[in-house]
Order: structure tokens, then C-alpha cells, then sequence
């Protein structure tokens, strides 16, 4: 397989990998590097590909790997850095700014959904995938990702009547 | 699309239950401008499934370029001159004992010299005898192509 083949087979859901990648990991140049880093996976497997049902599928379970190993990474980070580190309310006012628009407040609130939980809602709800494909992307059973869907989308939910019942009282 | 209609279809959402089709018929009537005041707080939540799958990846891929067969082919060079290099030093400092006696008296420029060549020529040798090898490098690239098949 020569680049510009490889190049037409992930086009159609190199879009997908990022958008995932970034609902998962908070930051755009996160989820760039994690989009290029999974491209540069899925070309070095590239003689293999043939193997895989879906290419698409399989590029979907590599970026969730990709996203919770850096999560996992990131967390450790943190630990370390909580004791030495005054300067993060700077970015928290900046947070604060961005999720005054409406629309953002509800990745917002996406993001404090359980991980497993953003990344079925992203994987239904935006990218439009169905249960059975979801849950062979994520190795689960099916009713667990419905089950898994329903609590979160739920959750926003009892977020998004909270907020207006606070704008009416 | 009536609102009792969407009503029933939420409540099958939020359970988990609604169709992938069903669900764009949500999403079409909360993106519109005709949703039912009793049902605005969730013109957000679709508002921002439709944004959020506007979103695209336009950085351009870049790709490792492939190995083409002449850089294999340089580098097994590489290796046997190296090889050749490593073996002709050894050789060298071997004759280095019994070969001082001949030179007492000499005055020590021309000892440096004498010696330079005596390596030099050593060398020599060795790179001649050790290209006439290099035939068997091409071996490297007939075997590889039996597993990288591309």
C-alpha cells in the first residue's frame, strides 16, 4: 500500500479520530498530536489492515487505547504537580470564560461524565454510530452500552433542567 | 413535528432507546427555530451534537517516508567498511612491538611517516579484499522482500 492509498482509506474518518480524541483529552493540540500519533499507528500496520473488519472500527478502539493511556499518564502528572503548583487559577478563570456560552457549557458538562461515558455519547450521538458497532469499537456487550448511554445522556439531562429551573426561580 | 411527538421521543432517548433515524429527527427539530418553549432547555444538548460534528482534522498527515531498496543496500556498505576499518586497527597495533626495533636510530618524523604508510597500505589492502565481498550484500535485499511484502 502506497501513501496516497492509505491516505484515501483514513480520509473518510481521520475527522472522527480528532473530534473523539479531542472530547476525551480537553485540549486541540492534544488531540492533533493523538490524531497523527493513531495515523502513524495505523500506517506502520498498514500490510496488516487487510485482517480487520473495519479499518474504521479498529482506528476508533486505537484512539480510545491512545486517549485513556494518556489520560492515565496525565492523572499521574497531576499527582506530582499538586504540591508545587499555584499558578493553574489563571486557567480556571479561562475555563470559566469559555463556558459561559451555552453550547460549551454542555461539552462542559460531557466532561464530567465517567470517561467510558463521553466516549459512547461522542461515539452515538455525534459521530452517529450504532450500539453493536459502539460496543465492538469499545469491547463491551451491547446492553452495556446502552445502558452506559442512557446514564449520561441523563445526567446532562438533570444539568441542563437544574439550570432552568435556576433561571426561573 | 408535533411537541407531544418529541415528547415521547426524549423520553425514549433519554432511556436509550431511540433509533439512530429517530434521533436525527431530533436533532433536526431542536437545530430549528421551531422548538416549543417548554422544550428549550434541550435546544442546547442537540445544538452542540450538531457543532461538535462540524469538527475537522485539516492538518495535513505526514507520513514516514518508505525505505527505498538503495538505502538498505548503503547501509550494508557502510557496515563492511566499518567492519574493515575496525579490523585493519586491530592488525595494526599487532606489529606495532617488534616492528620498533628496525627503526631505532631513526629520527621520529620519519618513524611517523614510515608507520603512516605501513597503516595505510594495511587498509588499503583490507578495503580491496573487503568490496571484493560485497557481492553478498545484495543477498540482504532478496531475502527481505520475502517478508516485507508490500
Amino acid at each position: 500500500m502506497d501513501q496516497t492509498t492509505f491516505i484515501d482509506l483514513v480520509n473518510p474518518f481521520k475527522d472522527k479520530i480528532y473530534r473523539v480524541a479531542k472530547r476525551l483529552l480537553i485540549s486541540e493540540d492534544e488531540a492533533q498530536d493523538a490524531t497523527q500519533e493513531i495515523l502513524l499507528r495505523l500506517w506502520t500496520r498498514r500490510s496488516k489492515m487487510k485482517q480487520y473488519r473495519s479499518v474504521e472500527a479498529f482506528a476508533m478502539t486505537m484512539t480510545k487505547n491512545y486517549c485513556y493511556d494518556s489520560l492515565k499518564a496525565k492523572r499521574n502528572n497531576n499527582l506530582r504537580i499538586v504540591h508545587n503548583n499555584y499558578e493553574d487559577h489563571s486557567r480556571n478563570t479561562g475555563r470559566q470564560i469559555e463556558a459561559s456560552n451555552e453550547v460549551e457549557w454542555v461539552y462542559k458538562l460531557m466532561k464530567n461524565l465517567p470517561e467510558q461515558q463521553q466516549l459512547i455519547l461522542q461515539l452515538r450521538d455525534v459521530e452517529q454510530f450504532d450500539n453493536s458497532e459502539i460496543a465492538a469499537m469499545l469491547e463491551m456487550n451491547e446492553t452495556a452500552v446502552r445502558v452506559a448511554l442512557s446514564r449520561a445522556r441523563k445526567t446532562i439531562r438533570e444539568a441542563l433542567i437544574k439550570k432552568q429551573n435556576y433561571g426561573i426561580q | 413535528m408535533e411537541s407531544n411527538k418529541v415528547e415521547q421521543l426524549l423520553e425514549a432517548y433519554f432511556e436509550g432507546a431511540t433509533t439512530l433515524a429517530q434521533e436525527k429527527q431530533l436533532r433536526t427539530y431542536f437545530t430549528s427555530d421551531l422548538v416549543a418553549p417548554h422544550l428549550e432547555s434541550y435546544r442546547d444538548l442537540f445544538t452542540a451534537f450538531a457543532i461538535a460534528s462540524q469538527d475537522t482534522y485539516d492538518i495535513p498527515i505526514h507520513l514516514p517516508k518508505q525505505k527505498k531498496p538503495m538505502l538498505r543496500w548503503i547501509s550494508g556498505v557502510a557496515a563492511v567498511v566499518i567492519l574493515a576499518i575496525g579490523i585493519a586497527t586491530q592488525i595494526d597495533s599487532e606489529p606495532d612491538n617488534f616492528n620498533t626495533g628496525e627503526y631505532v636510530g631513526n629520527v621520529p618524523e620519519e618513524v611517523g611517516v614510515l608507520k603512516t604508510k605501513q597503516a595505510l597500505g594495511l587498509m588499503g589492502k583490507m578495503f580491496s579484499e573487503s568490496t571484493a565481498q560485497l557481492g553478498a550484500v545484495n543477498e540482504f535485499n532478496t531475502t527481505t522482500s520475502n517478508f516485507f511484502k508490500q
